[in-house]
């Protein structure tokens, strides 16, 4: 591991930031901080999901709250109707997320197919599951489901206090960074930036392009399904209007397009930046700060996809080049760490 | 079941359909000439039913004698939007033009809750709501007024439209824009002009079929992206993305099939039509029924 | 008779109305190098894009080594060992020349990262571009980008390559290093056809030459015979000059 390296650099600078979530976390008296904190390292950790398939790849998933969705009904379900445990769910998540993708990626990606019909095709998908869930009797229609939790139980994931729900969200989202870490330096990181800039030729040197987008469908529908159980059991309350909305599913893409979707840090940082901000124009403006904070996402989007299309990483990376080209100027870079 | 209660159900299916052909008309067109898929469409249509609401609490004004400044209005803002927004981000990534269009319609569903709040409401025109009834099958169907009109206007509209795209000058612009822009560039055809009055006429259009329809349904800020956007997205990918013939009879046959599902399925069944609509295409018709662009 | 390497039976290809390729036949053997010329819109690099399942012909047939492969997905026809360069070059813009053929020798991922690297850093300094490994290669020059276009086929180790005018564009002096490349390349043991609009060059490296008119293989065998050819003559130079 060298700081030299833009790769290396990025997961040390992640796993810093992590840890001072935490740290603010643990040692703050507040609730509200707390939950804060929780909340933006599950946005966080889903964008940072997303820019495997989003990024990465590519790859125009722009519904990705539907895994978060169904991950957070798979613990919800499990946990109040059986009393499966969460830290099971967590991977029962993952699973079943991930097959959601896999059949999304198989109706889609036939060759040929246009990249448009795959857009609509997972936001439309979305509201559908909702439509589904708000109908569906068993999973508690559009009452959705309580989850009760009266002592401490750590097998349970139950929790009187929230700060161990902090460290397990903070935990959830170390994982996803370090497993983005590994993708970019793997074979995979690689067969994804070729897909990525451009398919054709990609396809010419052997890759398969519908198995490797495939691939990256599948890792960040399941992970953002693993980071939906976590939701539901750190939430306590799930419904279908909540964890199927597209506002949410934007606000979740803004941070991963806000902090620049082809690097590792970049969906940390952004997300990190917006929720605390979601959170201070509703401590200042009460209720009718839902409506102004959805004009300032809104025109935050818009302005970062034309100003900064690569995020705010981009000037992290020009920053670090040039630091490091400086004090270490012999030094030649790891190769994939210059996969952009 | 009685046939006259199967009549009834298929013929709102019908009159909703062409209220869905209007809006994925709009979608068509957009997407055809500027290979943009437009998420922001539906609160276009949103906003066209909060204008009709001002124009009639406020003015007194029936929403469909004030449709075409409502048209006009939004093809205004509409083109607005894609000067300021679109037009810079045409060569990036569609991953970014996406996104743009995503952001443009979250802004726009917080201005509306800003502006007129998150509570349903309607425009109260008596009259609207009263019924032609028709004896037929030995019994009564009754169609709203509301629906009635809706229907009538927005299958004209959408005739009118199409009769321009064959007829105008600016019709054969997009229509060449969208078959090859380099060329239609190279022939002496202002393209980013074309691209200014079509995501204009777009935005107009879904907010034309919003101010019909006002009367009609309760509207909120999310109205349009919940009932108007998954169905405008299966409609355009049945007739052919950019196909305009194939919206208009794209969203009759949504219209009716959505009717058939919710008689068979139960109401809430209904969205499940249109995902295996979008499903059945993707398998069988990946391509749509109809070849070509706006044709 | 040992099984060709390559062979197109009757392969048509049909745009529309159009007959871009009409009813193709030819077998190339191991190690040989072929080139096929024709006048522009003859149906060349349709030829190629039908070979390497970029298009599926409507008819016919085309077999390497003695296994159909009409109809499978490009990266399939990559790995059983056809690699083919593109007419206008396919670079991976953001990334170094080395990573760019990184890719080509990850062979869809079937080697290992670190192997791959490896052979990749071989092959860039086979095709000359060595110096400037590590460079955008989107910064490269016309020579360089077609040098990268070719480094990154034969990296994922063909039997056979398709070369698709790799030499248009270059000056003098460059054409007679890529023919020295191509060589080289054939002295690997990878049989080689090339689609070329350079006589030069044509004659120089084939062992028998191919004629496309209008999408009909209308000549072939060795090149100066061919060329000799009244027909090809007529609708190969005949044209030439008329352009010119």
């Amino acid at each position: 591991m060298k700081l030299s390296n833009w790769l290396d650099w990025q997961l040390v600078a992640g796993c810093i930031v992590i840890l001072v979530a935490a740290g603010i976390g643990v040692s703050s008296p507040s609730e509200y901080v707390v939950q804060v904190i929780t909340l933006g390292a599950l946005y966080a950790a889903v964008a940072t999901a997303w820019s495997i398939a989003g990024g990465m790849g590519g790859l125009l998933l722009l519904g990705i709250i539907s895994f978060f969705g169904v991950g957070a009904y798979v613990n919800g379900i499990l946990f109040t109707k059986y009393g499966i445990s969460p830290w099971i769910n967590l991977m029962l998540g993952f699973l079943v997320a991930a097959a959601l993708g896999r059949l999304i990626a198989a109706l889609t990606l036939r060759f040929g197919l246009s990249e448009d019909y795959f857009a609509m095709f997972t936001v439309g998908i979305s509201q559908v599951l909702k439509h589904l869930l708000l109908n569906w009797e068993y999973a508690g229609q559009a009452t959705g489901i309580y989850i009760t939790i009266i002592q401490d139980d750590f097998w349970m994931m139950s929790f009187v206090s929230r700060k161990p729900y902090l460290l397990i969200g903070l935990a959830l989202l170390l994982g996803i960074v370090v497993i983005t870490y590994l993708i970019q330096r793997s074979e995979l990181g690689y067969r994804l930036a070729a897909v990525r800039l451009n398919n054709q030729a990609a396809e010419a040197l052997g890759i398969d392009s519908v198995r490797t987008k495939t691939h990256a469908i599948v890792l960040s529908a399941g992970l953002s399904g693993m980071v939906g159980a976590f939701y539901s059991q750190f939430s306590t309350f799930i419904d279908p209007a909540q964890v199927f909305s597209l506002a949410t599913n934007f606000e979740m893409l803004l941070g991963a397009v806000l902090g620049g979707r082809l690097t590792i840090i970049g969906p940390l940082l952004g997300s990190a930046a917006l929720k605390p901000i979601q959170d201070v124009m509703r401590g200042l403006m009460g209720g009718g700060a839902d409506a102004l904070y959805l004009v300032f996402y809104g025109g935050l989007l818009v302005a970062s996809c034309l100003l900064l299309p690569k995020g705010i990483a981009q000037y992290i990376q020009n920053w670090h080049k040039r630091h490091y080209a400086k004090s270490a100027p012999a030094e030649k870079q790891a190769l994939a760490g210059e996969i952009k | 079941m009685e046939l006259d209660l199967i009549a009834q159900i298929l013929l709102l299916g019908l009159l909703q359909g062409g209220v869905y052909a209007l809006v994925a008309c709009g979608l068509t067109l957009i997407y055809g000439v500027m290979k943009i898929v437009n998420f922001a469409h539906a609160e276009f249509l949103t906003l066209g039913m909060y204008l009709a609401l001002v124009a009639f609490e406020q003015f007194g004004l029936n929403p469909y004698v004030v449709a075409p400044v409502i048209f006009g209005l939004v093809c205004v803002l509409g083109a607005a939007f894609q000067h300021i927004t679109i037009r810079p981000a045409l060569k990036h990534p569609q991953i970014n033009q996406m996104l743009i269009t995503i952001g443009i319609s979250t802004l726009l569903v917080g201005l509306i809750q800003l502006v007129w709040g998150p509570n349903n409401q309607v425009v109260r025109l008596p009259w609207a709501r009263n019924t032609l009834d028709i004896e037929m099958f030995g019994g009564e169907i009754s169609l709203s007024y509301a629906r009635l009109i809706a229907f009538g206007v927005a299958i004209a509209i959408a005739a009118v439209a199409w009769w321009a795209l064959r007829h105008t000058r600016m019709g054969m612009g997009m229509r060449a824009a969208s078959q090859n822009p380099f060329a239609a560039q190279l022939m002496g055809i202002d393209v980013s002009r074309i691209n200014l009055v079509t995501f204009g006429v777009g935005a107009g259009l879904a907010a034309l079929a919003g101010a019909l329809i006002s009367p009609a349904f309760f509207m909120n800020p999310t109205f349009g992206k919940e009932y108007f956007l998954l169905t405008a997205f299966v409609i355009v990918v049945l007739g052919t993305m950019g196909n305009f013939a194939g919206a208009l009879i794209g969203g009759l046959v949504i219209g009716i099939a959505e009717a058939i599902g919710g008689l068979l399925l139960g109401p809430a069944m209904r969205p499940m039509v249109s995902l295996s609509v979008f499903v059945i295409v993707l398998l069988f018709l990946p391509r749509g029924i109809f070849k070509g662009r706006l044709t | 008779m040992s099984t060709p390497l390559l062979e197109l039976r009757e392969v048509t290809k049909r745009f529309r109305g159009l007959v871009a390729v009409d009813h193709v036949s030819f077998t190339v053997g191991a190690g040989e190098i072929i080139g096929i010329i024709g006048p522009n819109g003859s149906g060349k690099t349709t030829t190629f894009s039908c070979v390497s399942g970029f298009l599926v012909p409507e008819e016919g047939d085309i077999l390497f080594e003695g296994t159909s492969i009409r109809g499978h997905r490009p990266s399939d026809i990559a790995l059983r060992g056809v690699a083919r360069t593109f007419q206008v070059v396919q670079p991976f813009e953001d990334l170094s020349v080395v990573e760019n053929v990184v890719i080509g020798a990850l062979r869809g991922g079937s080697v290992d990262l670190g192997e791959a690297r490896d052979y990749a850093r071989e092959v860039t300094e086979f095709v000359g571009l060595g110096p400037v490994a590590e460079q955008l290669a989107g910064s490269l020059t016309i020579p360089g980008r077609k040098r990268l276009e070719i480094a990154k086929a034969l990296a994922t180790r063909p039997k056979l390559l398709l070369l698709d005018e790799v030499m248009a564009g270059l000056r003098p002096s460059e054409v007679d290093l890529a023919i020295g490349l191509v060589r080289a390349i054939r002295d690997k043991g990878i049989t080689v056809v090339l689609v070329e609009h350079l006589m030069r060059a044509v004659m120089a490296l084939s062992e028998r030459l191919l004629v496309l008119d209008h999408g009909a293989l209308i000549a072939q065998g060795d090149p100066r015979t061919v060329i000799a050819d009244e027909a090809v003559v007529e609708a190969y130079f005949g044209k030439a000059h008329a352009h010119a």
